[in-house]
């Protein structure tokens, strides 16, 4: 077990949504599990080398206690990815509540299969 | 000595804000809790960045603060405003009676 | 203090997951991402925090629109769901999945790679930054620099998804008529004004961000985002839609390739190691460019949703 508290949390919400992810009903609430699945993979890759009053990147003198600026780098590209990907969602969700009159899986299983 | 009038006044502002958290668990009806939740954000929040800005002193931090509470002067009311005519505009007739305290119409 | 942080940030999620209404599914949402973006600042990240702040606000608002046009916010996410099932029946559509949850994480937990955070790459990065790039925000010198690779690609993606958007609602009722489309109710003149006071200040908080994305916190995209909530503002306040939308995508496909071009003229060709004295210039325009493709691709995407046809 060499992970931090604050990795087990985002681990811990990562399979969470995972698992609402699986028993959701509605399209609606796998978009909303996507979205909070998202965050919490951006949140493990910023806490890795996490420390208390760590200091941000920014600054002609850095110390030590420097938080690492690559993953912040990579990360701010995934936030913008995610919601581009949200609002794809969004719009499949219109067609499909628009084609369907439904958002369920089980009844948009029925009616495809007709 | 400026800090402790600054710690002071953060103290009464954080006053403000827990009075009005107990305001919006006791009111049930939607108009007074706007009322409560107005009061949290500008009085509440105002007087904290008032606090903050004399435990700091004049400087360039606290333009900046001072910036952001003149933000929050014009912008707090405004959303009370609109969703207090959002409400009374589309949902007719809010009373005590409907509201069930929990949020939900 | 962050553990306090993180248990509330893990209860709004679950209740996000959880809750049956729309309108609940949003607060919690935006509870979530506020109180993550708190987080992201205590991690030493302020960029990315702005990033959340700005990307949260923006997606409330048209989860808002976009639900409120096709779905009813206060009714039941699932209405059509059947409800009154027997324990059993629920038991066996819930433990395969516990199940499969389960056996993941534990895969997950049991390949746990050993040894410690490798560093290297970050004190090369500190190291080095100040003298092959520029600037002094180490983020914005990564993501313009050592890896403009993946700046470019994300324009590219933010692009597709533009065109998917576009290309996925339906084309013909907005641009025919310039009629109201909003669901809300009509602004009265006290909002008016007030906007109107505060709108400039958006504006130049926006062009702040930008200007200074390579000194301090803040970039391309956050500016981006502010400069696309300023016309969003606009719409909500005024509720008239007279933007070209061809024009603006247009203008977008072009951005993208100023972006391009820069980069490989830039780093590629080497003119980073011939000029040294431009780089500042180059940080300055790449993260306008960027602001500009990012803010027209919003202003798309929200103008679509609102031009989309009521039920």
């Amino acid at each position: 077990m060499n992970y931090e508290i604050v990795e087990i949390f985002a681990i811990a919400l990562f399979f969470i949504s995972l698992f609402g992810l699986i028993t959701s009903k509605g399209v609606i609430k796998g978009i909303v599990s996507m979205i909070i699945m998202e965050i919490a993979v951006v949140m493990f890759f910023l806490s890795l080398g996490f420390q208390t009053g760590i200091l941000p990147p920014i600054g002609a003198e850095l110390g030590d206690n420097v938080a690492d600026p690559l993953p912040q780098a990579l990360m701010i590209t995934a936030i913008i990815i995610g919601v581009a990907v949200t609002a794809i969602n969004m719009t499949m969700l219109i067609a499909l509540s628009r084609q369907f009159k439904t958002t369920e899986w089980d009844i948009l299983k029925k009616k495809n299969m007709e | 000595m400026m800090e402790i009038v600054g710690n002071i006044i953060i103290g009464i502002g954080l006053v403000f804000m827990a009075f009005g958290v107990l305001g919006l668990y006791k009111f049930k009806d939607f108009y007074l809790r706007l009322l409560v939740l107005a009061k949290i954000d500008t009085v509440g929040a105002i007087t904290f960045m008032v606090g903050i800005i004399i435990r700091h002193g004049f400087s360039f931090f606290s333009l900046k603060v001072f910036l952001i509470m003149v933000l929050f002067l014009i912008l707090n009311p405004l959303t009370a405003h609109i969703i207090a005519r959002t409400a009374y505009l589309s949902i007719e007739g809010i009373t005590q009676d409907q509201d069930d305290g929990r949020g939900g119409r | 203090m962050i553990y306090v942080l993180l248990i509330f940030w893990i209860t709004s999620a679950i209740l996000a997951i959880q809750a049956r209404k729309l309108i609940r599914i949003i607060v919690y949402l935006a509870i979530f991402s506020t109180i993550s973006a708190v987080c992201f600042f205590m991690f030493g990240a302020p960029d990315v925090a702005m990033a959340e702040v700005a990307v949260s606000s923006f997606s409330t608002v048209f989860m808002i629109v976009c639900f409120e046009k096709y779905f009813t916010l206060v009714t039941d996410v699932s209405p059509d769901a059947p409800k009154d099932l027997k324990f059993r029946y629920k038991l066996s559509k819930i433990l395969p999945p516990v199940v499969f949850t389960l056996i993941l994480a534990g895969l997950f937990i049991y390949f746990i790679p050993e040894g410690t955070v490798n560093t290297y790459l970050k004190d090369l990065y500190l190291e080095r930054f100040r003298f092959d790039v520029g600037g002094e925000n180490a983020v914005t010198s990564i993501y313009l620099g050592f890896r403009v690779y993946d700046t470019l690609f994300e324009a590219l993606m933010l692009l597709i998804s533009v065109v998917g958007v576009a290309h996925m609602s339906c084309r013909s009722e907005h641009e025919i008529s310039g009629e109201n489309f909003s669901g809300v109710t009509k602004s009265d003149s006290v909002d008016v004004y007030t906007i109107r006071i505060i709108c400039p200040a958006m504006l130049i908080f926006g062009m702040y961000l930008v200007l200074n994305g390579h000194v301090s916190a803040g970039g391309g995209f956050q500016g981006g985002i502010a400069i696309a909530s300023f016309f969003i503002c606009r719409y909500l306040i005024y509720n008239v839609y007279d933007v070209r939308y061809g024009k603006i995508m247009s203008f977008e496909k072009m951005t993208f390739a100023a972006i391009a071009l820069l980069a490989s003229l830039f780093i590629f060709l080497g003119f980073y190691v011939q000029f040294p004295q431009i780089r500042t210039a180059y940080l300055i325009s790449m993260n306008m460019l960027i602001a500009m493709k990012v803010s027209f691709g919003f202003i798309i995407i929200f103008y679509r949703y609102i031009a989309f046809e009521r039920r």
